[in-house]
């Protein structure tokens, strides 16, 4: 009697212990329901100056060579080379007065991407969690179709977790989102390990099949839940690999080419379509890499935001890339208000730092010429902010006359995270623990940014 | 509030227990007989047992008389009315009964209130000065307090002073902010922590009605706190009250049970309330609860038996005494010996990081000489692979890493260290001493390439305490350790036998050389701004010379055989590498708080270890020789659930670089990694710098050599590992190799049941069932379909092994070790 009732609760036990939090969080399905965040994350640090901050009335070496135009908003203004962004101002929301001290884009992106005070300036790789990694934390690896809930998208060569300290730290190999790459515009895109190779998709049921025969080990030997919880990533990662709705969410040739073409055949355009399909699918946190528009680069411009003058000649290099970011951005906040996904798709738009105010003039390494550009400057940058029900069409904070630092509504990049996580329904109080089980809040520090919450 | 304990000798006399009794009725620690509350916040917890150690605190009837001297808050949970003395009773539904006399002096004249003994409490009751809260750096919403209260003093200011003392309103007490919030009336980003009714608000009332006192300089002070009972053997399902008592520096004691925090050490065995009620779960075993009370702190350890019968297992050492000692405690009767081929699939895997060859396979099921299973145990021991599996182990938690490509001639001399140290076997305690006393340039003292992987001092000093003691320190950088006995005094006079150590450039690029540089060794504690002489952990400070090295000191007084945390450490370290979990868990985090499941187990193995002069490999042969180390994994009909008592080999899944190397093993491919010949093996990789390379070895939690932490290796299951394994064109590439085991078995001409029986062999060393070598020949029947003789045949081969490979790959029977 008493080995028997021992026995039914221990195999009542079976199913309750051990099993990983991942799995657990999964089936708590926590968080708001149904809200997302696309994060457009623009590596190098975009310049301030001559995009969302302009400052015409600064001395010329400040002030660059670009002017302000007006928008469908009176009194916000933005860079002469974003004209489809003003004609839908009304749509989104500038913040002018983000800051923080970490001027080197190791320790820029640690700073940004997790919400903390990194450890060492320099260096890509994150001592704390990512905020992505913390989203998957709290709100599971997959949703209930089969997609991954954290996603990002990069270029080719680019897709270590590290390169934007996008990695889990503490929280586990188990957090590590769903990190895809390629370039989505040229027709041979896919995406790595998601799709079965041709080859292979008919011997995958046949391997499986094998697979039955062959595992007879009892997953009962295993306590600790390693071999519980392998059995089910493998059950997932098969769902994935057979998930009609993963493979049609990436399946760019589904959308109508009027519509890809809208986005703009561009890596930007392209990823950003992807960043909307994911979304639909039901992926709550999409991060889409911009770095290069797109294959083709005038040997004055450079791979990404980082416009120094050695580098490349600033303007020649935004003349180049802005058009496809304008194109590809408005496109995306349009697409989403059109198809009503804006009131609970948060859209975020930034890089780790803006640039130096007072531009300078090198000699660029791959022109030999002497050229213009900016160099890093994390006192001041500006985020652009649309959807998830915010209110948009405003300027929230400013910076001085010659864009150095903010003057008015101080904000950090943990604001927008406290924004971010109020969004998704997480609660930036909780608490996860490190590797020696010290408490670590998800949010250090940080406010949600009231200006933007919706007026309800 | 303070509570002024007279004797009870003199009081009560010293035996109260009532003629025909037959339950014990506990009051406090010191004073067990009969209970004394002076002054009206005075609070005894009773603890009721029935024979030597049945809690029935919950399962009696209380009665008091005379009545109007104490009450009753809960199941025996006193408070004082009216001054009086009074007998207070239990009876139990199967007749038994117990009384214990209560006496109650002051009930109207309230003690005065000190800051630190009576105040902060509650704020750390309530979760105010959390981690996660107030007392995080910088605190919450613009208050912040000390986390957990170890700086009262800038608490006092923080709640009285600061912000124009805008918390505390002394006109109507009631009003003020740290109330309001608290009980939630003001909006509180922590909600409404505390009822207004509750006495806690009220005692918090009167102290700003009294004027918000401090308290005196000559008030006690507290110097330990005792949990009652301290270990006690219960049935799974049962219920146990603790009871808490304070000892302060006058002498007096203080009920706390419902003052102190709580923690269940292993959530699945029991949860505790928090006035101190366990409630045990099903799962036998040990388990533990900790109490925290200020920077005080305490345990509860219970062992939860099963009950079944256990019969004699066959002792091969100690270790399976101690093991079948505490198994038939627990009544859990243990697996069976596992058979041979699993034994020697377990033990290549352990002591080599590989898995046994074909041959070695064939050659050990042959062998019919009863002690076949020593001489491959020794065998391996002196195994090259064994110290490079080993050296892999340990210069991850060294932190080998490649941080710039140029550290490249820095971490292959410190591997080559290491690697050659264990192949000689060198003493544990020489090994460290060379290592903690490394100067010179990288030629010289590859260990000097440890100073330049972590470079700051304070962080030497918590990889060593960590590492080699099993103390995990950091928590005092900043303030008191909270689960712990360490101050930030501590922690800073240890940090300073690094203090005098210098480093400079060396020759070769990213070089350098380490140094003794000839002054005073001290460091200072930046709160309090004392320099502080270098001290051992626990012990008192040492006095040294200026031209003395500091840290040979160190290496000196961590070998020395009486050292209480050396031996332990590394015995836990290398038991867990055996059986998957330390018997302390985590095996780097010793401390009271955190006891051991076989405490005698781990002494006897430190002794061992100690007196066979620090050997590693003697240890070795110790853990793998125990029928302990020996049983199967599959479980009883008892012990499925038996996760800490070794009654069964717990299954683990295979390591990044030996899963790797044994794919490779059985696919018949070879590795290239940069900069290494083709064909090395992952497990014999200098430093972190290929992790990045393969994204095999990250995937499946090769260490990133951050910390000076083992957790840093995980053996978790993810998604990413499953689509790896199951869909990623490297591993398709190494089963479709032109020159793989696939290719060669398709083109070999054998039957068809011997390529599946070599395919079996080698990835999971042993023959296919008839069932598998049915489903085996099917899929190769269905594969060839029509095709005849010759090269279609041979492609249709091909596929089928590569599926076949496959399929064996994706087994647990593989991935794991068993």
């Amino acid at each position: 009697m008493r080995r028997r009732s021992f026995l039914e609760i221990g195999s009542l036990s079976l199913a309750g212990i051990g099993l990983p939090q991942f799995l657990q969080a999964k089936a708590q399905s926590g968080g708001a329901r149904d809200t997302n965040v696309i994060f457009i994350w623009l590596p190098g640090g975009p310049p301030h100056m001559e995009m969302y901050d302009l400052k015409p009335d600064a001395p010329s070496e400040y002030r660059g060579v670009f002017r302000p135009i007006r928008t469908n908003v009176p009194g916000l203004e933005v860079g002469e080379l974003l004209p489809r962004h003003a004609k839908i101002a009304d749509k989104f929301t500038l913040i002018r007065s983000c800051h923080h001290e970490f001027a080197d884009h190791g320790g820029g992106h640690k700073r940004f991407m997790t919400g903390r005070v990194p450890a060492a300036p320099t260096g890509f790789v994150n001592d704390a969690p990512a905020v992505t990694s913390i989203v998957m934390d709290r709100l599971g690896g997959l949703n209930a179709d089969g997609v991954p809930n954290v996603v990002i998208g990069t270029d080719t060569g680019r897709h270590g977790i590290d390169i934007f300290s996008l990695g889990s730290a503490w929280l586990g190999q188990s957090r590590t989102p769903f990190l895809f790459h390629g370039d989505p515009s040229l027709s041979d895109f896919q995406v790595q390990n998601l799709s079965l190779a041709p080859e292979l998709a008919d011997r995958l049921d046949d391997r499986l099949a094998l697979l039955q025969g062959f595992d007879r080990l009892r997953r009962g030997l295993d306590q600790a839940g390693s071999m519980v919880a392998m059995d089910e990533f493998h059950q997932e990662a098969v769902t994935i690999l057979t998930s009609p709705a993963v493979r049609a969410a990436f399946d760019l040739s589904k959308e109508p080419q009027p519509v890809r073409e809208r986005y703009g055949m561009t890596r930007f355009g392209q990823r950003g379509l992807l960043a909307r399909r994911l979304v639909e699918a039901g992926c709550r946190f999409v991060t889409m890499v911009w770095e290069q528009p797109h294959r083709e680069m005038p040997k004055n411009c450079t791979y990404n935001w980082d416009s120094h003058a050695v580098n490349c000649d600033i303007n020649d290099d935004l003349r180049w890339r802005l058009p496809s970011y304008d194109q590809a951005l408005t496109a995306l906040i349009e697409d989403l208000c059109a198809r009503g996904l804006d009131r609970n798709t948060l859209l975020i738009c930034t890089g780790e730092f803006g640039r130096t105010p007072k531009m300078n003039a090198q000699r660029g390494s791959q022109t030999g010429v002497m050229q213009p550009g900016r160099d890093h400057w994390p006192s001041s940058m500006s985020m652009l902010v649309s959807g998830g029900g915010m209110r948009t069409g405003q300027v929230v904070g400013a910076t001085n006359a010659k864009g150095e630092h903010p003057v008015d509504r101080l904000l950090t990049p943990n604001d927008l995270w406290a924004t971010v996580y109020r969004h998704l329904g997480i609660d930036p109080h909780e608490s996860t623990s490190d590797q020696l089980g010290r408490p670590m809040p998800i949010l250090p520090f940080g406010s949600v940014i009231p200006e933007i919450l919706p007026c309800t | 509030m303070h509570l002024k304990l007279i004797p009870i000798s003199l009081l009560l006399g010293a035996a109260t227990a009532v003629a025909g009794s037959n339950l014990s009725v506990r009051g406090r620690s010191g004073s067990e007989d009969a209970v004394v509350l002076i002054g009206p916040d005075a609070r005894q917890q009773l603890v009721v047992t029935s024979g030597p150690s049945r809690d029935v605190t919950h399962d009696v009837q209380w009665s008091v008389s005379p009545g109007g001297v104490v009450a009753f808050d809960g199941g025996g949970f006193l408070k004082p009315v009216a001054d009086g003395q009074a007998t207070v009773s239990v009876s139990h539904s199967d007749g038994s009964i117990g009384s214990i006399r209560v006496r109650v002096q002051q009930s109207a004249e309230p003690q005065p209130i000190n800051f630190t003994n009576d105040v902060v409490p509650i704020l750390t009751r309530y979760g105010c000065n959390g981690g996660g809260c107030h007392g995080k750096s910088g605190g919450q919403n613009g208050f912040r307090l000390s986390l957990l209260g170890y700086e009262p003093w800038n608490d006092f200011d923080y709640l009285t002073r600061e912000s124009r003392g805008r918390r505390i309103f002394p006109a109507v007490p009631e009003r003020s902010l740290l109330l309001t919030k608290a009980t939630g009336e003001t909006p509180h980003g922590g909600g409404a922590r505390m009822d207004p009714e509750s006495h806690d608000f009220q005692f918090l009332v009167r102290w700003i009605r009294q004027g918000m006192p401090y308290g005196r300089e000559t008030d006690p002070s507290i110097q330990r706190i005792e949990v009652f009972p301290k270990q006690r053997v219960a049935a799974p399902g049962a219920r146990q009250q603790l009871s808490v008592t304070a000892h302060y520096s006058d002498g007096t004691t203080r009920d706390i049970t419902r003052a102190v925090q709580y923690e269940a050490n292993q959530e699945e065995m029991a949860e505790v309330a928090e006035d101190g009620l366990v409630t045990f779960k099903e799962l036998p075993g040990s388990t533990s609860i900790m109490v925290r009370f200020q920077e005080k702190v305490d345990v509860f350890v219970a062992d939860l038996p099963l009950g079944a019968p256990v019969p004699a297992m066959v002792a091969a050492n100690f270790i399976d005494d101690l093991v079948q000692r505490k198994l038939k405690l627990l009544g859990l009767p243990p697996s069976e010996r596992t058979g041979d081929a699993a034994f020697l699939r377990r033990v290549t895997l352990d002591l080599a990081g590989r898995l046994p060859s074909k041959s070695e396979i064939e050659s050990f099921l042959k062998d019919p000489s009863p002690d076949k299973r020593a001489r491959r145990i020794d065998a391996l021991l002196v195994s090259d692979d064994c110290a490079e599996w080993f050296a892999g182990k340990w210069t991850a938690i060294l932190r080998n890493k490649r941080a710039k490509p140029e550290y490249a001639f820095g971490t292959y001399a410190f591997h080559d260290w290491i690697r050659r140290s264990l192949a000689e076997n060198l003493p544990f305690d020489r090994m460290v001493t060379e290592l903690l006393t490394a100067s010179g340039d990288l030629g010289q003292s590859p260990a000097t390439a440890w100073y330049r992987a972590v470079p700051d001092q304070k962080d030497r000093m918590q990889d060593i305490a960590q590492i080699f003691l099993g103390v995990r320190v950091q928590c005092a950088q900043c303030h008191h350790h909270p689960y712990e006995k360490w101050s930030q005094d501590d922690y800073y006079s240890f940090a300073a036998f690094f203090s005098t150590l210098g480093t400079k450039a060396a020759d070769g690029p990213g070089e350098t050389i380490v140094f003794h540089q000839r002054k005073a060794a001290t460091m200072a504690n930046p709160r309090t701004g004392k320099a502080l002489p270098p001290a051992p952990l626990g012990s008192e400070a040492l006095q040294i010379a200026p031209e003395r090295d500091p840290r040979f000191a160190l290496a000196d007084w961590m070998s020395d055989r009486e050292n209480p945390f050396f031996a332990r450490m590394l015995v836990n370290r290398y038991w867990k590498h055996f059986f998957g979990r330390g018997l302390v868990e985590p095996e780097d985090d010793m401390r009271v708080t955190n006891p051991a499941t076989h405490p005698e187990l781990l002494d006897a193995l430190a002794t061992y270890f100690t007196v066979s002069g620090y050997d590693l490999r003697e240890l070795m042969r110790l853990i793998v020789s125990s029928n302990t180390y020996q049983l199967s994994a599959e479980p009883n009909s008892y012990n499925l659930t038996d996760r800490q008592n070794y009654s069964r080999f717990y299954p683990r899944r295979l390591p990044a670089e030996v899963l790797l190397d044994s794919i490779n093993m059985v696919a018949e491919t070879e590795e290239s990694f940069g900069g290494q010949e083709k064909g090395t093996r992952a497990i014999a990789l200098p430093d972190d710098s290929y992790n990045k390379e393969v994204y095999f070895l990250s995937v499946f939690g090769r260490p990133a050599m951050e910390s000076a932490c083992e957790c840093e290796r995980t053996a978790d299951a993810n998604l990413a590992q499953s689509l790896h394994l199951i869909n990623s064109p490297t591993l398709q590439g190494k089963l479709a190799h032109p020159q793989g085991r696939a290719a060669r078995l398709a083109a070999l001409s054998a039957p068809d049941q011997s390529k599946i029986s070599d395919l079996y062999l080698a990835a999971v060393g042993r023959g296919p069932e008839p069932k598998e070598l049915e489903a085996a020949l099917g899929h190769l029947a269905r594969k060839r379909g029509t095709a005849a003789a010759g090269e279609a045949r041979v492609k249709a081969d091909q596929i089928a092994f590569e599926d076949m490979l496959w399929a064996l790959i994706n087994t647990k029977e593989f991935l794991f070790n068993h």
